[in-house]
């Protein structure tokens, strides 16, 4: 038996168990799949994208690129963009992953991220990786990250930040 | 022997209580035994790989108490295809909920040759799910599933959880799992008790009062209402109270209100938040009984710590509790609150029913830590014993070598008879018209003899396919007698470089088995795959349809057949033989999985694989090279080993060395290459979080465009294998099947600098790896690619700014 078949066939007894209890687990088959075929480290958004579906895709977002299951918290939030086309979900959830403390501490590898500020386009394609979902902070963090260190001293000075 | 040990866990949490404290309490005593070696690890996820840890600090923090925690850790590195053959990873702590799925980590284990030995506790998240959460559920049934493919031995702490491993094999329809069962203990703390203050609330409200006891974490599974029922139902009448005392665990909000609000609260009920060791004790001293409801368990370690203090226990009729607890305990049903009344109420009841219980339990022998952790460290070791090895003296004498060229032959014999001592005999299997020549010009100390193409194909046609070809003919010659049991398998071209002796070939009991790459990771030949590489695709998938590993041992180099694994292996899946399959893989990643204790997988050996730096990403770099690839390519004006000899002569030896030198030089410089690419890649990362990709994309309106990253840098006069996708949309929705990348490098004005790279993408590999030679010189320069979907008339392209170091 493959592996996948193995996770696969488990899952369905855990989902029937769980339906014998009177209840319904949460997480989807497809999910747990994704999460056995997870390899930490790396995502690549590339193949991320073609989940068109918002809700497994943010889930997915989330096992991919922190390697964990989405938090209740984070879901609600999500919930709330659900209705916003798939790329333009897609690039606020990819942007607000990216900007996060967790996803800079795990340094996972993010490869062909189409939704980049800061990729080098080039062809006939218009407006994927260059419209809005970045918010404002965002953008600063963006710039200030790409200063020199005198520069962002001062800029810490100025805004009062000490450490 | 040498035991990995992954304590992710422990390590992170700030509580020890049930499977914390038995990895504790094992582990610090594994740690005594000399005999072994023992490697403790935390995974880092930001390394994506295992740190160390110190066992003398592990054993300063959890055993005797001293010391910091975080000094524990070391940077030592341990990645996981680091863990040698033969060794053995055990897990366990809990750690299905580490970022490093064991779905990941396992298969590369086993690739290794590593042995898998795993605790499991209980399978409750598989058995209840609505016990746990659902992450908890989701990561379990990965844990449980990768451990169900790869452990070697699974071990748990009763019957009853093997019972449940082997019911859910076999409704899986898979192999039952080789299981063992080692009780736990319960002697916790001892040393820590002693210079501790009880908790004053504890002593005074449970001190000189009858008080039935439940301990451990608050959470559904545990049925701590059943005991609320209980007492609103009459138990409160009977002149006790209940005592609940734990962390709080999962999903308990609602019980959590129940008991902070409800009337008894305080009078009859009471509930102490994470008590410390010394204050459990005394809990359980001065207890009436413990109550242990539970609707399931993996053991019970709250009965064992009763017993031991000669407190009675009540528990739920389950059986895992009737292993544990045997006649010791009472029971009752954990749904029936007048069940568990009837229990406390004949406990009450009868001074003399409850003295004799007690006087019982002054028989109960319990089960001490060292005990327990001989047993499990005698489990671990097991995989290991009576083991089937490759004989001592088991003598090699000869040579097999698939071959349709005679002066390459010819030309490799002497190399063998210089350099193979041992080697006496050698079966050509050619074509019937080599016989005579071959015969007739080979005058050296082998014996050769024939296996021609029309003795082993007897009548059937012979595969076009080259890789196809050889397969086949290696399964039926591999039927002839005339070939031995064990032998060595050969190509015409594969020469020794220096002399070998048969240790060369077996380790440690084992037959070394050479491997190359893992066959996940192999691109091959860009653009056009070749018969090999459509080889290598079919192997992988063939070893992965059937569960097998998946490195790739089609290292160009001589490797040790055991001819009878290798007719086994052909026995059963006899479609294999005209598969086009790699015979190298599938014999050794068979072997491997077969016979995990005769093969030890080690890195190839061979010079000239691969022939020139474009020709691939090298995967494993050998540290020491035994043969050679002959290539005559490779001696021509230019190559690598222009200037020097490729036939036989006196001082072939010496011209061995030099060679090697040149090629690790030439291996060095693709080497360089790639600590560069590998450098620009962690700069950009940290520049823009993100790696440099390159990438040809599909928009919704069906167009293209180039994606590439800001800038770009490379060694100069170097081969880096730039990563490349293409979307498949471009093929599936576009429908675009003739696909050409042009790349080239250009000055400030626009010049060429270096000739434009021209390749069709095959349409079957979108996911590949560009090699790309960079200029001669350093300089700041323009990388460009274009991109043409020749037949939809679109194209796409990239300048990045590039700096050649």
């Amino acid at each position: 038996m493959r592996d996948m078949d193995i996770y696969s066939s488990l899952y369905d007894i855990v989902d029937e168990n769980m339906t014998n209890a009177g209840q319904k687990l949460q997480t989807s088959k497809e999910l747990v799949m994704s999460l056995a075929a997870s390899k930490p480290g790396s995502v690549d958004i590339l193949k991320l994208s073609r989940e068109r579906n918002n809700d497994t895709f943010v889930k997915k977002a989330f096992i991919f690129m922190l390697n964990r299951q989405i938090d209740g918290t984070a879901l609600r939030v999500w919930k709330t963009h659900y209705k916003l086309p798939p790329e333009e979900f897609q690039r606020r959830v990819i942007a607000s992953i990216k900007e996060s403390d967790e996803f800079f501490k795990n340094q996972v590898k993010m490869y062909n991220n189409i939704y980049s500020e800061n990729t080098s386009f080039g062809g006939s394609l218009a407006g994927i990786g260059r419209s809005a979902g970045i918010t404002v902070p965002e953008r600063m963090m963006k710039i200030y990250r790409k200063m020199p260190l005198f520069m962002r001293n001062a800029a810490k000075k100025v805004l009062g930040i000490r450490r | 022997m040498k035991i990995y040990i992954d304590l992710s866990a422990i390590v992170q949490v700030d509580f020890v209580t049930g499977i914390q404290r038995v990895v504790r309490e094992i582990t610090v005593r594994m740690l005594k035994h000399p005999e072994h070696e023992f490697y403790l690890l935390y995974y880092s996820f930001k390394n994506n790989t295992f740190l160390r840890l110190s066992n003398e600090r592990f054993l300063d923090y959890f055993l005797y108490g001293k010391g910091e925690k975080g000094a524990i850790l070391t940077p030592e590195k341990i990645g996981y295809r680091d863990i040698p053959p033969g060794a053995v990873f055990f897990d366990i702590d809990s750690i299905w909920n580490s970022p490093l799925k064991r779905s990941t980590l396992f298969p590369v284990l086993k690739q290794n040759g590593v042995k898998i030995v795993t605790q499991i506790y209980d399978l409750i998240p598989v058995t209840d799910p609505q016990f746990c959460h659902d992450n908890t559920c989701a990561n379990f049934m990965i844990f449980v599933g990768a451990n169900l493919k790869y452990a070697d031995l699974i071990i748990t702490s009763a019957q009853t959880t093997v019972d449940v491993l082997n019911g859910l094999t076999d409704r899986l329809g898979i192999e039952r799992k080789k299981a063992a069962v080692v009780k736990l203990s319960s002697d916790f703390a001892k040393k820590s008790l002693s210079d501790k203050q009880v908790d004053p609330e504890v002593e005074k409200i449970a001190g000189n009062s009858k008080y039935i006891l439940m301990l451990g974490t608050i959470e559904p599974r545990k049925n701590h209402a059943l005991l609320i029922d209980a007492l609103e139902s009459g138990l409160a009448d009977c002149g006790v109270k209940v005592i609940f005392a734990g962390r709080i665990g999962w999903n308990v909000k609602e019980l959590q209100k129940r008991i902070n609000t409800h009337p008894l609260y305080g009078k009859k009920l009471f509930f102490f938040e994470r008590p410390d060791d010394v204050t459990v004790d005394y809990l359980y001293k001065h207890a009436f009984a413990v109550a242990f409801p539970t609707f399931n368990e993996g053991f019970g370690l709250p009965i064992i710590e009763a017993f031991m203090r000669g407190t009675p226990v009540i528990a739920s009729d389950i059986p895992v509790l009737h292993e544990v607890a045997g006649d010791y305990a009472d029971y009752f049903d954990p749904h029936s609150k007048e069940d568990l009344i009837r229990c406390v109420k004949e406990l009450l009841n009868s001074e003399e029913r409850y003295a004799a219980k007690k006087a019982r339990l002054k028989e109960y022998v319990p089960y001490t830590w060292d005990e327990a952790a001989e047993d499990m460290l005698d489990a671990v070791v097991s995989v290991s014993r009576n083991v089937k090895k490759v004989p001592a003296d088991l003598k090699v004498k000869q040579l097999v070598c698939l071959t349709a060229r005679n002066d390459d032959m010819l030309a490799t014999l002497p190399f063998i008879e210089e350099f193979m001592p041992f080697i006496t005999e050698m079966v050509l299997c050619c074509p019937d018209k080599n016989v005579a020549e071959l015969k007739e010009r080979y005058h050296g100390r082998l014996e050769l003899k024939f296996l021609t193409d029309s003795q082993i194909l007897n009548g059937e046609p012979l595969p076009e396919d080259h890789s196809t070809r050889n397969l086949f003919l290696r399964c039926l010659a591999m039927r002839d007698p005339v070939i031995d049991d064990v032998f060595i398998m050969t190509d015409d071209d594969y020469r020794p470089l220096r002399t070998l002796t048969i240790d060369d070939f077996i380790e440690d009991g084992c037959y070394k088995a050479f491997y190359c790459y893992d066959l996940n990771e192999w691109r091959g030949t860009y653009g056009k795959p070749t018969s090999f590489d459509i080889s290598m695709r079919k192997t992988r998938k063939f070893l992965r349809d059937n569960g097998y590993p998946t490195m790739m041992y089609s290292s160009h180099q001589m490797q040790m057949i055991d001819k009878r694994i290798f007719n086994e292996m052909t026995a059963k899946y006899p479609a294999l033989q005209t598969s086009g399959c790699c015979e190298w893989s599938t014999y050794f990643n068979y072997g491997l999985k077969t016979y995990p204790d005769m093969f030890k997988p080690v890195p190839y050996v061979t010079m000239g694989w691969p022939g020139a730096r474009s020709d691939w990403d090298v995967f494993v770099q050998p540290t020491e090279f035994l043969f050679e690839n002959h290539y005559k390519a490779l001696y021509e004006e230019g190559r690598v080993f222009a200037g020097t000899r490729d036939d036989f002569h006196e001082n072939v030896a010496e011209e061995n060395q030099r060679k090697i030198m040149l090629f690790t030089a030439e291996l060095q410089k693709q080497m360089e290459s790639r600590q560069v690419y590998k450098a620009y890649c962690q700069s950009y990362w940290l520049q823009y979080r993100e790696m440099p990709s390159f990438a040809l994309i599909a928009g919704n309106d069906n167009n293209v465009a180039m994606c590439a990253p800001m800038y770009y840098q490379a060694r100069h006069n170097g081969w880096t294998c730039l990563p490349f996708v293409v979307d498949r949309k471009i093929v599936d929705v576009i429908g675009s099947k003739k696909i050409l990348l042009s790349h080239w490098f250009s000055d400030d004005a626009g010049h060429l600098i270096t000739p434009i790279g021209r390749i069709y993408i095959d349409v079957k590999d979108l996911d590949f790896l560009l090699p790309v030679k960079s200029p001669d010189v350093a300089e700041r320069c323009t990388f460009n690619i274009r991109i043409l979907l020749e037949d939809k008339n679109m194209a796409a392209d990239a300048s990045i700014p590039t700096d050649i170091t």
